[in-house]
């Protein structure tokens, strides 16, 4: 069964002992941020805060609803999927491939407990609302850093959904860069091209699927994001029309802000940071979104993520983004393949891919394919590794790097590659054009090298014992052997 | 505890007391348990193994597994005990302390008699596979009788006499065989000293002690300069030695076993392959030096420190890579005067990377770095350098590489080195290289252009430290206990 909504989620995580509920008075300017940001860097529950100031009235804050996990790196995003928490990461991602490619189309249905609120003209103040301001650095308080926006692709009834932080800029305005390379941007160019005011719907809490889909926002094979993440849980997403518009959003969201963007008004935001963990830009200027209508549920309960360093929300979803597509166009080419990791702590700088190699310099095929494919085309650092590397370990990863990759040989810069918007290592010129650069280390060994005599075998317990004797001591280990047992390993002091 | 210790006995005691050794009662195979119980000890950080029984040795001969690889509590905690220090010092506090203790030497005591020679073997009493030498990795050469003894031999034209840990191979019951590289001081010391003058060398191996033996057996000790001394230092008191039985080296009067013999020049039998530190079985079976063993003189029921090395924190990456490499670079840094934070041979990586924090702010300051480390005999090991100005924990691997890979232009940011000088042991290089000791280099400049700094304009990590005051840090600390948080 798919989760009925960000509450009975909160229920699952509650259970799981990934959710917090925080009864104390927090201040929504930097507090709340500073918490869930260092609960990301170290890993941890969810929080929600319920003595938070901002209306409507009894809302609540939630923080850290899918980033890294209290043990597990993946485990939120595993209970999002209705996974074991404690799943491999490779069993993981097949799982959602899997999904991926068994969309479910959305059911429309009359009305939802969005509806239970219904905020129009002098009841609408976003400068009254509660939105946190997350970071020191910040523009200003962010009505959505987890919400995701949906709007329509003129001329058709295609929906798009896309992740994007909104500032507030005015009691009935958000201000949010739209970059011209994101799903969004495509659409809103049109819009532009017409001077035709863009309708937008910004959606908060619901399913939490939601908001993988709409990062994975890609039109794939003519699936819209509502189909992508009736897919991802199973069933189809219920959808309910806007009250100003002919978007559908998700029936159970705890808050739905509706309007149009200007297609000429633009606003100063300030800085907020982008999806590598940096600021990049810090005197950005972006559309103003005019807010016409919200719609809310009693209480709700508004999702924040903060943008900071690994390991966010977006950097988990990103992660898995590029991995699932990265997986398909292997499947799909018959790429041998045998592991894929965007690692979520590097935050998109790098992509790393385990395989077999079928000919010489096969990490240029490899690199090619990243190059080419629309999640990963702007990731600036591909490392190739033989198929005996794990690698969602960064010590195995890092290890093989640095000691199979020779400088020069196994080494091939690229110029000109596509680049991030908010890529940190490019100067505010290449990111204002999309201009990147990328380098490939090739980590497997070279096919010329004689097998038996000049390929150094991998000295670790799982590839230098027979499986008889490793299973033998690991059965052994801590019962006759008498090793202590992981979970009694005592905590780290700081 | 009393510290210094005594021998390897009292150094056990102090690691059971501090969690960090089991005692494994039942037998162990010598062949391949007692070294994938030693490898996985090592690669997921758990207790030292004690193993009183090794099928097939003498009654009462013991091992003593993994002793100073990756630690139970935390990756360094045996280092620290075997420093007398607490089990959760940090990496850098253990990092000053080794460093200020090894810069005062004190000269060892020679006594006239002492535990190790409680058992004397001499001619065909010898055999050294009723010793605990077990077949370690699957793939080796041989039974491995040392991984973790210390090889003496003397410089006989000065009072220099090296101490160093490398690998010895049963070849049969009194011969053994060796890795004897030129480059370093053992091979100065044969190759040049007696071989040349076409004559044999006298050596002793020591197993057990005082760990401060092994551990400067280890490290990188400047030529000339006798590792015993910089021994006492590390534990702040003199080692005890003793004369050797049938040559004129001085050996730890409470060593475990102490096997002395002579290599003969010229002799060579093919030798190896073996598991190495590089984590790589990368140097194939070769003719190599000879080591023939004339005595064997033991405690009652010896017990053998055994290293297994391989992939994640070996004893040889620990104090060879981690602390002697990142101590020596960081003096060679901070000697040439340029703004350096911190240094470290990330943990796991086998000291082919090293991590260099700077201040921020300084025009090329990253091609300083890496010219002062090729610049320096020990930069040879060093094949990724790594150089970033975010004031990050550098011993926290993933913070470093997102804060440095993020920030560094996979064109402008990347210097290769297609040829440089490297080291036979680098599993990159093909046979050729590694034979004539060729290398390549490449250096990932993760440091903010100073031109970024001045129109303010380069990019701001966003983390709990940078991104809130330290009001707002002290005021979320203050309460972390209060959220009802528990992480980890």
């Amino acid at each position: 069964m798919a989760h009925y909504d960000l509450r009975e989620y909160l229920e699952k995580l509650d259970k799981a002992k990934e959710f917090r509920r925080h009864a104390g008075a927090v201040d929504t300017k930097f507090e709340a941020g500073a918490i869930i940001q260092r609960l990301a860097e170290q890993g941890g529950p969810a929080i929600q805060f319920t003595q938070v100031s901002g209306g409507p009235d009894g809302a609540t804050l939630v923080g850290g609803t899918m980033n890294r996990g209290s043990r597990q790196t993946w485990a939120k995003v595993a209970h999002t999927l209705e996974m074991d928490p404690l799943t491999n990461y490779h069993a993981l991602l097949e799982e959602v491939v899997k999904r991926m490619d068994s969309t479910v189309k959305p059911m429309q249905v009359r009305n939802g407990p969005c509806k239970e609120n219904v905020l129009r003209g002098a009841d609408i103040n976003l400068e009254k609302m509660l939105a946190p301001w997350i970071h020191g650095d910040d523009g200003g308080r962010c009505m959505s850093s987890w919400g995701f926006v949906v709007v329509q692709e003129p001329g058709s009834n295609y929906l798009v959904w896309d992740i994007v932080p909104h500032l507030v800029h005015g009691p009935k305005e958000l201000a949010a860069a739209i970059h011209s390379d994101s799903a969004l941007g495509k659409v809103f160019a049109r819009y532009q091209a017409t001077g035709t005011p863009m309708p937008f719907a910004i959606v908060l809490g619901g399913s939490p699927v939601a908001a993988l889909a709409a990062v994975f926002n890609r039109r794939r094979s003519g699936s819209s994001s509502a189909d992508v993440a009736g897919g991802l849980q199973r069933n189809p997403m219920q959808l309910v029309k806007c009250e100003e518009s002919e978007l559908l959003v998700p029936a159970t969201a705890e808050m739905v802000i509706e309007g149009v963007v200007s297609p000429t008004r633009m606003a100063s935001i300030g800085s907020f940071p982008g999806s590598f963990g940096y600021v990049t830009d810090r005197t950005a200027t972006a559309p103003i979104w005019e807010v016409t209508v919200i719609t809310h549920r009693n209480k709700p309960i508004l999702p924040f993520a903060t943008w900071g360093v690994p390991i966010t929300e977006i950097h988990l979803a990103r992660s898995l983004d590029c991995d699932i597509q990265l997986k398909q166009e292997f499947i799909k080419r018959g790429t041998p393949a045998t592991g894929v990791y965007t690692p979520p702590w590097l935050a998109g700088s790098a992509v790393a891919i385990g395989t077999k190699v079928p000919f010489t310099a096969f990490s240029q095929s490899i690199a090619g394919i990243v190059r080419a494919t629309e999640a990963t085309k702007n990731i600036p650092y591909v490392l190739v590794f033989d198929d005996d590397i794990d690698v969602t370990n960064p010590i195995s990863m890092f290890h093989a790097l640095v000691t199979k990759c020779r400088p020069g040989r196994d080494t091939w810069q690229i110029q000109n590659t596509c680049g991030a918007h908010d890529a940190p290592y490019l100067d505010a010129e290449s990111r204002a054009l999309g201009k990147g650069a990328a380098l490939i280390f090739d980590c497997t060994w070279p096919l010329d090298w004689d097998r038996s005599i000049a390929v150094p075998p991998r000295v670790s317990f799982d590839q230098c014992y027979p499986k008889d004797l490793q299973e033998k001591i690991l059965a052994a280990w801590s019962t006759e052997l008498g090793f202590p047992k992981e979970s009694e390993r005592p905590a780290a002091s700081v | 505890m009393a510290y210094p210790y005594h021998d390897l006995r009292e150094f056990m005691e102090a690691c059971d007391k501090a969690g960090e050794m089991v005692t494994i009662d039942r037998e162990v195979d010598w062949n391949l348990e007692a070294g994938a119980i030693a490898r996985r000890i090592t690669e997921i950080g758990a207790p030292m193994a004690f193993m009183p029984k090794v099928r097939g040795c003498n009654e009462g001969f013991s091992i003593l597994a993994s002793p100073i690889s990756k630690g139970w509590r935390g990756d360094f905690s045996r280092v620290a005990i075997a420093l007398g220090m607490d089990p959760d010092t940090s990496f850098q506090k253990l990092m000053d302390e080794f460093i200020s203790r090894m810069k005062s030497p004190i000269r060892p005591l020679q006594v006239a008699n002492g535990p190790c020679k409680e058992n004397i073997l001499k001619g065909a009493d010898i055999n050294l596979f009723k010793f605990p030498a077990p077949y370690l990795h699957e793939g080796d050469g041989g039974r491995y009788i040392d991984t973790f003894g210390v090889t003496a031999c003397k410089d006989p034209d000065s009072a220099w006499v090296n101490w160093g840990v490398y690998r010895h191979m049963i070849h049969r019951k009194t011969i053994m065989g060796g890795i004897v590289n030129p480059f370093q001081h053992i091979g100065m010391i044969y190759y040049q000293k007696y071989e040349a003058h076409n004559k044999p060398m006298p050596f002793s191996i020591f197993f057990g002690g005082c760990p401060s033996g092994a551990m400067v057996g280890s490290m990188n000790i400047p030529a000339g300069v006798s590792e015993a001394e910089i021994a006492g230092g590390l534990r702040r008191a003199p080692l005890h030695l003793v004369k050797c039985e049938t040559n004129d080296l001085l050996v730890p009067a409470t060593a475990e076993i102490v096997i002395e013999g002579v290599v003969r020049p010229y002799e060579r039998w093919d030798e190896g392959p073996f598991g190495e530190a590089t984590g790589y079985r990368a140097s194939p079976r070769m003719p190599r030096p000879v080591f023939r063993v004339e005595c064997v003189t033991h405690r009652n029921n010896p017990i053998m420190p055994i290293s297994c090395p391989g992939v994640e924190l070996d004893e040889c990456e620990i104090l060879f890579g981690v602390f002697s490499l990142t101590a020596g670079m960081e003096r060679e840094l901070r000697t040439s005067g340029l703004p350096v934070r911190s240094v470290i041979a990330p943990p796991g990586l086998k000291f082919a990377l090293l991590l260099v924090s700077v201040e921020k702010g300084h025009q090329g300051i990253a091609d300083q770095v890496v010219s002062v480390i090729r610049s320096s005999k020990m930069g040879v090991f060093f094949q990724y350098v790594m150089v970033t100005d975010e004031p990050v924990d550098v011993t926290n691997l993933p913070e470093t590489l997102h804060a440095a890979l993020c920030k560094t232009h996979p064109i402008h940011g990347v210097q290769i080195m297609a040829l440089a000088p490297g080291h036979p042991l680098i599993p990159f290089s093909d046979l050729h290289d590694k034979m004539h000791s060729r290398g390549a280099s490449l250096t990932l400049d993760a440091t903010t252009p100073k031109d970024w700094l001045v129109k303010d304009v380069a990019p701001k990590r966003v983390s709990f430290k940078e991104s809130y005051s330290q009001e707002i840090q002290n005021k979320v600390n203050a309460k972390w206990a209060e959220y009802g948080v528990v992480t980890g």
